[in-house]
This record gives C-alpha cells, sequence and structure tokens, in this order.
C-alpha cells in the first residue's frame, strides 16, 4: 500500500505515489542544479521540462485514476537523461575522460562545493552540531561531545553561538541540499541513494512508532534521550506554531526596529565621535578628555571604529535574527560571512581588551616635585593667610579641594583647571618663613609623572601682611585619569601669629595644633606656633577636641589656659 | 579518448544548425523537433535540448508562440526569425564547406590505407 500525492504538472493534474513523486521531484531539483550557472533562462528551461515531463506522463497514463509510479519516472528520466545531460558546459561534459584524472575540468565537475546546512533529520535540538559534522567530514557524537566540553570552558558562552548558527543556518529541506550538506555530487545514483534511506527512515520510524505503542500499552516508558528531545522541540513547534506566529512577526517587528535603530544610531554616534565629539551614545566613552584615548598604542579613531564593531557585529546579528523571525524564508549569512564577522568581533574584542588593559595598567607612578618660596614676612608679626580663586574661572564658593576639574580653554589650548590643593601650616626649624610648594603627578613611569608635575602651573603673592595663595593651578594635562595635585606647606617660625582668611575654609587639610581643632574651626581665629605647634588664641573651648590640653593646662595652672604657652 | 564522448561531442556540434534547419521551413513544437532529432539520431536524450533552446531564443536566432492543443495544456511553437535565418544561411555555408573539405580529405586517406 502507497500514498499517493496530487501534483500539477505543466498545468497537468496527476496522482502519483509517494516514492515516485520524491524521485521526480528531486529529479528536478538536480537538473536545477546541475543548470545553476544559467540563471536567465533556468526557470524557462524547468517550465519547457516540466511540460515535456507531463506530455510524456500524459501518454503513459491514459486513465484519470491511474498511479504514476517509480517505473514510470524511471523511463521518463531514460527519455530525459541523466542532470548532467542538460549542462550545457562544454567542459564539464565533453572532454574530460576518466583516464584523465588531473584535467582540471574533470575535478571541477567532480568536486561540488560542500555547504553548511543543519541537518533537521539528525537533531538533537536544531541539527547545527550535525549540520557541522557534515561540514568538516565527522561523526555528529564528537561535535556534540565538544560542544558539551565547550560549554563547561565557556561558561556557557557556546549556547550565543549555537543559536546564532540556528538562526543563520538555513536548514538542508532538498535532496540536492542534503547533498551538498555533506560534500556529495548531485546526480541521479546519490539522489536515488538519499531517496531510499529516505524511505527506509520512514519505515523504521513506523516501525519505531509502532513499538513505542505496543510499549505503552503495556504501561513501559522506554525512549532515547535523543528521541524525547527532538519529540520535544518538534512537538513544541507544531502545537505552539499557529499561536506564537502572530506574537513572533509583532515581536519579530519590534526587535526589527530596534535593530535598525541601533545601527543607524551606531553610525550616527561613530561620525560624531570623530568629528564633533560631543554628540552620540558614546559621548561618556568618547568624551575627549575621557582617560581612554590618553597615551594609548592605537589612535583615538581606531579605537572607535573598534568599539564601533563591538557593538556593530552583535546588532548585526540581532537584525539577522529579526529578519528571520518575521520571514522563515530569510536564509541568513552563509558560513563564510558568518565566520568573518565572528572573527572581526573577536579580533575588536582583543584590541579593546588590550586598549583596556594599557590602560588601566597606566598611572602607576606617582611623582612630585618641591620647590621652596622664601616668605619675607618680619618675626613675630601676624600673617593673615587667604586664598584667591581664578579671575576667570573659579569664585570664592568655589574654593574647595573637593570641586571637580574644569576643562578650560587657554590660548586655543585646552587645560584642566584644578582645585585640588592642600594648604598645610608647619613650624620652621629657623627663623626664616617658607612656602614649600610639591606638586604631585602620575604618569606611565615615574620620569614621566615628574615631568608632568613641571607643566603644572601655580602662583602665590605675598603683601606685607597677607600670604595670596592661588586657590588653584592649571595644567595641561587633561588626561582625566590622571591625578594632579598640590601640597602647600607654609612654614613659619615660632612666635609668628596666623589668621586663616575663610577663603582657606575648604583648601586645609588636617592642619596640626596642639588643641587638635577642625580645620573647618581654624577659620577667623588667630593661631601662634609654638614649640609643640600652631595654638589657638581666640577659639571657644567647644572646638578643642584635645581632653588632654585643658586638663594639663588647668592642672598646671587653674587661672588660664592658654598662658602657660604663650 | 572515449569514442562514446567524441560522438556526443560532434553530435552536439552541429545541434544547433540542425535545429535551425527544422525550423527553416516550417514552425514547429518543441515535441515535434525533438521526435525528427530523435528519429535522425541526433541526439539520445532529450535533456540537452531545453537549455539549447531558450539559449537560441535568447539570442534571437529563434521565437515562440504559444498556441492551444486539443489535448493538453497549450503548447510552445518555434519560429525562425530573420537573425535565425541569417544565421542559417551562414551555417549552411560552413556546413557544406566543411563537409566538402572533410569528405576530401577522408577519401584520400582512404585511397591511401588501400
Amino acid at each position: 500500500m502507497n500514498k499517493t500525492v496530487n501534483i500539477n504538472l505543466g498545468g497537468v493534474f496527476f496522482h502519483i505515489d509517494e516514492e515516485a513523486y520524491q524521485m521526480l521531484k528531486n529529479y528536478l531539483d538536480s537538473i536545477r542544479f546541475s543548470l545553476r550557472n544559467d540563471p536567465e533562462g533556468l526557470e524557462e528551461i524547468l517550465n519547457d521540462i516540466e511540460a515535456r515531463i507531463s506530455e510524456l506522463l500524459s501518454e503513459k497514463v491514459k486513465d484519470n485514476r491511474q498511479v504514476v509510479n517509480t517505473t514510470d519516472i524511471e523511463e521518463i528520466i531514460s527519455i530525459m537523461g541523466q542532470p548532467e545531460d542538460y549542462s550545457m558546459e562544454e567542459e564539464s561534459n565533453d572532454y574530460t575522460t576518466e583516464e584523465d584524472p588531473n584535467n582540471p575540468f574533470n575535478s571541477k565537475r567532480k568536486k561540488y562545493k560542500k555547504k553548511f546546512f543543519r541537518d533537521g533529520e539528525d537533531k538533537f535540538i536544531g541539527g547545527v552540531a550535525a549540520g557541522f559534522a557534515h561540514y568538516v567530514g565527522v561523526e555528529p557524537i564528537w561535535i556534540r561531545i565538544l560542544f558539551i566540553i565547550s560549554l563547561f570552558i565557556g561558561v556557557g558562552s557556546p549556547i550565543l553561538v549555537y543559536l546564532v548558527l540556528w538562526i543563520l543556518l538555513p536548514e538542508a529541506r532538498t535532496t540536492s541540499e542534503k547533498l551538498q550538506m555533506q560534500g556529495k555530487d548531485i546526480n541521479i545514483s546519490n539522489i536515488q541513494k538519499t531517496v531510499s534511506e529516505n524511505v527506509e527512515r520512514i519505515s523504521k520510524n513506523v516501525e519505531e512508532f509502532g513499538q513505542k505503542i505496543k510499549k505503552k500499552d503495556l504501561g513501559g516508558f522506554e525512549s532515547s534521550v535523543k528521541n524525547n528531545s527532538q519529540k520535544f522541540f518538534d512537538g513544541l513547534g507544531n502545537v505552539m506554531k499557529k499561536i506564537l506566529l502572530a506574537i513572533r512577526k509583532i515581536i519579530g517587528i519590534v526587535l526589527l526596529i530596534g535593530s535598525i535603530v541601533m545601527i543607524v544610531s551606531l553610525i550616527v554616534s561613530l561620525f560624531s565621535v570623530n568629528t564633533l565629539n560631543h554628540f552620540g551614545i558614546f559621548q561618556e566613552i568618547f568624551d575627549n578628555n575621557s582617560s581612554f584615548f590618553f597615551e594609548n598604542t592605537f589612535p583615538i579613531w581606531m579605537i572607535s571604529i573598534l568599539i564601533f564593531m563591538l557593538v556593530l557585529i552583535p546588532c548585526i546579528f540581532w537584525l539577522l535574527l529579526s529578519l528571520r523571525i518575521i520571514s522563515s524564508n530569510f536564509k541568513g549569512f552563509n558560513l563564510p560571512t558568518i565566520l568573518t564577522l565572528v572573527g572581526l568581533w573577536f579580533i575588536s574584542l582583543l584590541f579593546v581588551i588590550y586598549s583596556g588593559i594599557e590602560f588601566s595598567s597606566y598611572s602607576v607612578n606617582r611623582g612630585n616635585t618641591n620647590q621652596e618660596e622664601r616668605l619675607e614676612f618680619v618675626k613675630n608679626d601676624t600673617i593673615i593667610l587667604k586664598a584667591l580663586p581664578h579671575e576667570k574661572y573659579g569664585s570664592y564658593s568655589k574654593l574647595s579641594r573637593h570641586s571637580d576639574d574644569q576643562f578650560i580653554l587657554e590660548n586655543n589650548e585646552q587645560k584642566k583647571y584644578s582645585n585640588q590643593i592642600r594648604i598645610r601650616v608647619k613650624k620652621s626649624n629657623n627663623e626664616n618663613s617658607l612656602l614649600r610648594i610639591q606638586k604631585e603627578s602620575e604618569g606611565k613611569t615615574f620620569k614621566n609623572a615628574i615631568a608632568n608635575t613641571e607643566l603644572i602651573d601655580y602662583n602665590f603673592d605675598t603683601n606685607e601682611k597677607e600670604l595670596l595663595l592661588n586657590g588653584y593651578f592649571i595644567s595641561p594635562t587633561i588626561n582625566k585619569r590622571i591625578d594632579e595635585e598640590i601640597d602647600l606647606d607654609v612654614i613659619i617660625p615660632v612666635g609668628t601669629i596666623i589668621y586663616f582668611d575663610d577663603s582657606v575654609k575648604y583648601l586645609l587639610s588636617n592642619v596640626k595644633n596642639v588643641q587638635r581643632i577642625y580645620d573647618r574651626d581654624m577659620i577667623n581665629h588667630y593661631f601662634i606656633m609654638t614649640k609643640e605647634g600652631l595654638e589657638c588664641l581666640d577659639c571657644p573651648d567647644e572646638v578643642i577636641r584635645n581632653e588632654d590640653y585643658i586638663k594639663t593646662t588647668i592642672d598646671k595652672d587653674n587661672v588660664s589656659i592658654k598662658v602657660n604657652y604663650y | 579518448m572515449k569514442i562514446e564522448n567524441t560522438k556526443a561531442q560532434m553530435r552536439k556540434g552541429v545541434l544547433e544548425y540542425c535545429i535551425l534547419s527544422l525550423l527553416k521551413d516550417n514552425d514547429a513544437y518543441t515535441t515535434e523537433i525533438l521526435a525528427q532529432l530523435k528519429e535522425a539520431k541526433m541526439i539520445v536524450v532529450e535533456g540537452t535540448i531545453y537549455p539549447l533552446l531558450t539559449r537560441l531564443k535568447n539570442a534571437g536566432l529563434l521565437a515562440y508562440r504559444w498556441e492551444e492543443s486539443t489535448s493538453g495544456p497549450p503548447r510552445k511553437y518555434y519560429t525562425l526569425t530573420k537573425n535565425g535565418n541569417n544565421f542559417l544561411n551562414e551555417l549552411h555555408n560552413t556546413w557544406t564547406e566543411l563537409t566538402t573539405a572533410v569528405d576530401n580529405l577522408t577519401k584520400e586517406k582512404t585511397n591511401e590505407n588501400e
């Protein structure tokens, strides 16, 4: 008993038995394949051929109820000729002989290029492993084992690769595609072999099915993992197919729009990075002052392109995914293109990782330079300590070590304006007043760091009573990553009185004093330098944190707490 | 060299000439062309003809029209175009020259051999 199929061949209706139908279909597929070099006339030629086959079949089938069988098809093939006979390429047909295996035309004819398809017939999940196995010419089991091993090594990332391949690779559906997948010649004998394998498998499946039913009846459950997974994925597909189709299209369209927006904005941002610098979604990364691009081996445009590729390539796959979701006819890319893209992605990744490592290993060396300036104050006089903001870029309210660095243009050159200044007051070992300016910077090497400190521009001023320290410095080092600061030590001899103006409030940094008064409480008070250190002359008791100071002084002299040191 | 290949090649070389000649006086549809060619043992399998006819048509040597048939679907009738006619005449001249030349050569050879 055989199933029959109804076909319309060249405008005529035929009953044809299933096996014969497969044979005819494969025959036409193979003809299509052998005529592939003539795409212009292909459809027309095939139509003519179908019309002729239909005519030949009509001669055989007198009665409408008669069924075309394999013998009929075989006869037709013998009349029409093997698929190779259709090819117009003379070199592929005639001059080559079997005695001359070195003939290049010969090998050209014999070796069809293997193609990477998914194998839908030998699959666990999507048939990718089996397809790949055919492509490299090994048993699928080895690829599967490798895949599972790589899952452990790659922490699951091969799943992504698998999904991408599943999405992008077409499944081998027609016999000629199946033969191409296995790298076999597409000729009648191979096609017939494949067909008979198919028939065999179908009958085997039927048999298995029967056995399964029997087993189920007995209450037993025994089935291979493979069948289960295959059944699960196939069954899921079938049941949900119709419900999912609509949702799938919607998701596909949303994804498609998303990916297009992504790609467009990526391209826009790439151009803006290299031209305008201040637009686009990578503004943060590509901000001109971002340290990432300083002292990197690769120029900014190159890293921009690499990062661009790193993001774009997944977007392309995303686009393909959405196209594939929308239309199952969409075949995706062929393997070389996919491999090129994946390769490019990995190369970009390597470069970016390299730059990242280079970047993070940067600025490890810190260097400083000291500079001492003699201050001409009269001994035992009172010095007023003030800080000045920049005329243009700063203000008194911003005179704080904690304010962010700004980038300014000075003589058309970008520079950093920073308030990273620490002021301390120390005791002089002699009678002289000094200002010690310690500039600190960072660099790849210690030498670089020192060189960077020398570029820092810092000034101060004095007049008779006041020490006017700039509350800022300007540096040409605009690398955000490089941390620069200036430590100012005001060194005064014992007996000198110093007054902290309001402007230095946020620049003082742990100024040591006998009473352990906080920096912020020192403002607007007079301090005197004693042998033990600074001592406040007019601070209220509540700011004095050194309890010993109060105790000892009170123990020693019940009258005054300050007289002792004066 | 296989004799079969050489034979097939010789036939194939003159196949275009034969097809054009068949259509010189009257139009014909594919099956008729095939039947005549087969009868003359110009072709063994039919497959070869289809790409050739399409190629001749695309080259502007042949044209075709659809004609209703009493049995079955419409048939494709091929006809020789003006270009095709010129082409055929040239081929004919060449063929005559060729056969004369080949005849002379092969005659001499056979005579010598005897």
